[in-house]
């Protein structure tokens, strides 16, 4: 072996060697009956390791398609679109009137608001009255349908 | 991407093999790249420097595989490796698959980082840079592991005498 790859040698052990450097010295070993029969079959191996292949198939996992049905897709479209519709309309229908659409009913003379609500607590006592007496002509006649319901039982 | 895997699939291969030192885990570990690719869709296509991602993926895996693999100790090296043509003698060539085989139980006994860093820049060819990036290591880290793993091969060459054993 020559000097200079003698001290490739030393840099190739070192890990100083560049990729260049140690393919000379891999075709030293590979192409020369040299003295170090352990270096050049360490060296023929690494060659003989670059011809491993790969023979068998690879699968990759199926890519799924999703088919899009172009009717069913507008049906279900719309459909959300009719019930958005539906809830705004609703929604408008039910709002609570604004502090402006109620001030137009507000009554600005005491007087006359004192008067109405006067009127207003007269027509409740009345109703009130009149519920009143409903209601005990009412229980009278549960009183007398019972009394009804005695004597029948009895005979 | 499929494409990509196939044109590097000998790479792939050969490292998953020689970190594991099985065919059949070897075989698991490409599927399984195969899945990893797959699952990064299109993000795929954004990685810059595909091919050292896959190696990092195959090593990962392979590690895995390692540790898992509680019968890797019965693992049939011999089969992971088979001489393509020779014009040499029968019995000369016995002698040279023998040393081969001698050579790759000898790798298969090194250290992980060391085997690793044996099959990146001796058989692969790789750069430090590219190594580094691998292995997710520093430059300087790779120099130490390549000259750790070549002085301890050599040892270990030269304790078993290879022509001997």
């Amino acid at each position: 072996m020559t000097d200079i790859n003698n001290k490739l040698l030393e840099k190739y052990w070192k890990g100083e060697t560049t990729l260049e450097e140690e393919k000379i010295i891999k075709q030293h070993f590979a192409s020369n009956d040299t003295p170090d029969d352990n270096l050049s079959s360490m060296f023929s191996f690494f060659e003989k390791e670059k011809q491993i292949t790969y023979n068998k198939n690879i699968e990759f996992p199926e890519t799924k398609v999703f088919k899009i049905n172009f009717y069913r897709e507008l049906a279900v479209a719309a459909s959300i679109v009719l019930l958005l519709g539906l809830a705004f309309l609703i929604r408008k229908n039910i709002e609570k009137p604004s502090q402006n659409q109620l001030a137009k009913y507000e009554i600005k003379d005491s007087e006359k608001a004192k008067e109405i609500t006067k009127n207003a607590l007269a027509m409740l006592a009345k109703n009130y009255n009149k519920g009143e007496t409903a209601l005990s002509k009412n229980i009278k006649n549960i009183n007398k349908i019972d009394i009804i319901n005695s004597f029948i039982k009895n005979n | 991407m499929e494409n990509f895997l196939l044109a590097y699939k000998d790479k792939f291969y050969r490292f998953a093999l020689r970190l594991t030192g099985n065919s059949d885990d070897a075989d698991d570990i490409m599927q399984e790249l195969a899945i990893k690719i797959w699952k990064k869709g299109k993000d795929f296509e954004k990685i810059e420097n595909k091919e050292a991602w896959c190696m990092t993926v195959t090593r990962n895996l392979s590690i895995d595989k390692i540790r898992s693999n509680k019968s890797r100790e019965h693992s049939n090296i011999e089969d992971a490796y088979k001489v393509s043509t020779d014009m040499r003698s029968p019995d000369h060539q016995m002698e040279s698959d023998d040393i081969m085989n001698k050579l790759k139980k000898l790798i298969a006994s090194l250290p992980e980082n060391y085997k690793t860093v044996i099959q990146l820049r001796e058989i692969e060819e790789m750069t430090y840079k590219e190594i580094a990036e691998i292995m997710n290591i520093d430059l300087h880290k790779v120099k130490i592991y390549i000259f750790r793993a070549r002085k301890m091969l050599q040892q270990l060459i030269l304790d078993s005498n290879l022509k001997t054993i």
